[in-house]
């Protein structure tokens, strides 16, 4: 059976590098895996394939492109069929056009964010390996996610890229948020693993990013990642809370270039069969954030 | 301390602000609904069009929020910049509302 995997990387524009890349490895606490060009590659320790996050050079902030990770190298062959009937367009991109990696297939996505396929990427392994592990290892430093766990994009026709997901990458709808009646679908919450969300859109400008999360492992997790913050005097969006929707526990905040990150930590497994749940639009404020109740500008506002 | 003029969400206020700090930091600290993203130059959400006064720009900026055109118009982003002088600012959503007004007025 084809299958994408997972979300596998995420590229990010950064003003300034060299303070990016301090930001990532010593507050999310991530791992330098290699340079290329304008670009740095970072992994989180418990990831084990060469990279999720690519840093790149630029003069705005926001998303390069997402790309995930298909199980064979022959589904390549296969989702590019799958996406050219769905009326978008696709393109190959060659082996090692960015470090580490194999050829991967390029489409822009219905919300007008590029987006790739790939099943090929150098291994480096987990930083507790395979044989007899410890949890974790020593000398973790910031954060210190697991992994790359989600993103959550903006887009203004969230049924036709809900559409695309479901119809053509084979993923489940978890969750969604529906204006009266149904009319109009605000958000839409998508997966391919066992997570709640693999990634996420509302209702916004197009090809814009909303935030990049991390997963780390429990409330506690986020809590000790607002303390590293303020420790570092990260700006805030939003100090720990839950999730009405995905249940997960969660914090907000921004890169050195303005784009919102994540540390999310829980929220429930989800199945291929179970039943999408329906928030309706006048709830999105217990949906997004439990307690509050209620949406704030910065985060609706704040994009890049 | 330099005075600060606001003009944002069709209301008005003044405010002090120290000479190291943004505009948008002593907005804050008042309690003055200054709008506010990333505070990281990359959202745009704190743009300000300047009308009078002396500032400083942080130049590393995300160009999407805060172009070369608009900066050399006198834009500015209130989360990277600091104050020189007294300030008159008007938020850029503001000044855009105001200029149709007075553009309507003009066809009448
Ligand atoms: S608050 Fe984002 S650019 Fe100023
Ligand atoms: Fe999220």
């Amino acid at each position: 059976m084809t299958r994408v995997m997972r979300l596998g990387r995420v590229e990010l524009n950064v003003l300034n590098l060299d303070k990016s890349v301090e930001y990532y490895t010593k507050v999310i606490g991530l791992e330098e895996t290699g340079r290329m060009g304008n670009s740095v590659y970072l992994k989180a320790w418990d990831e084990f394939d060469h990279h999720s996050l690519i840093l790149t050079k630029s003069n705005k902030a926001g998303l390069v492109h997402l790309a995930f990770k298909v199980e064979t190298i022959d589904d390549l062959a296969y989702y590019e069929r799958k996406i050219e009937e769905f009326g978008c367009t696709t393109t190959r991109i060659s082996s090692n056009s960015r470090l580490g990696e194999g050829e991967a297939v390029h489409f822009i996505l219905p919300t007008g964010h590029h987006c790739e396929l790939y099943h090929e990427i150098g291994f480096l392994g987990t930083a507790v390996g395979t044989r007899n592990p410890h949890p974790w290892p020593l000398g973790m430093k910031g954060i210190a996610p697991h992994r790359l766990d989600h993103l959550l994009l903006t887009g203004d026709d969230l049924k036709t890229v809900t559409r695309f997901f479901v119809e053509v990458l084979n993923f489940g709808q978890s969750e969604r948020v529906v204006t009266e009646g149904e009319e109009e679908l605000v958000g839409s919450f998508l997966f391919t693993t066992n997570t709640s969300h693999d990634i996420a859109f509302v209702k916004g400008p197009d090809a814009k990013l909303h935030h990049a999360a991390f997963g780390v492992e429990s409330l506690h997790d986020v809590f000790k990642a607002a303390d590293l913050l303020s420790m570092y005097e990260v700006p805030f969006d939003v100090t720990p809370t839950r999730h009405g929707i995905s249940r997960g526990q969660t914090i907000y905040f921004f890169d050195p270039s303005g784009n919102r990150n994540e540390a999310f930590a829980g929220g429930y497994m989800a199945f291929r069969d179970m039943p999408t749940i329906t928030w309706d639009a006048s709830k999105i404020g217990t949906g997004i954030f439990y307690h509050r109740r209620e949406l704030s500008e910065s985060f609706m506002k704040a994009l890049t | 301390m330099y005075k600060v003029t606001l003009k944002v969400r069709n209301q008005q206020f003044e405010y002090n602000c120290a000479p190291d700090q943004t505009p948008l930091r002593a907005a804050r600290n008042e309690f003055i609904p200054f709008p506010t993203g990333c505070q990281r130059g990359g959202c745009g959400m704190c743009k300000m069009k300047v009308l009078e006064g002396e500032y400083k720009q942080e130049l590393e900026r995300s160009h999407e929020a805060l172009s070369d055109e608009e900066l050399a118009n006198g834009f500015a982003l209130a989360c990277c910049m600091t104050v020189k002088s007294n300030l008159d600012i008007i938020s850029a959503a503001d000044y855009e509302d105001q200029l149709k007004k007075a553009n309507l007025e003009e066809a009448k």
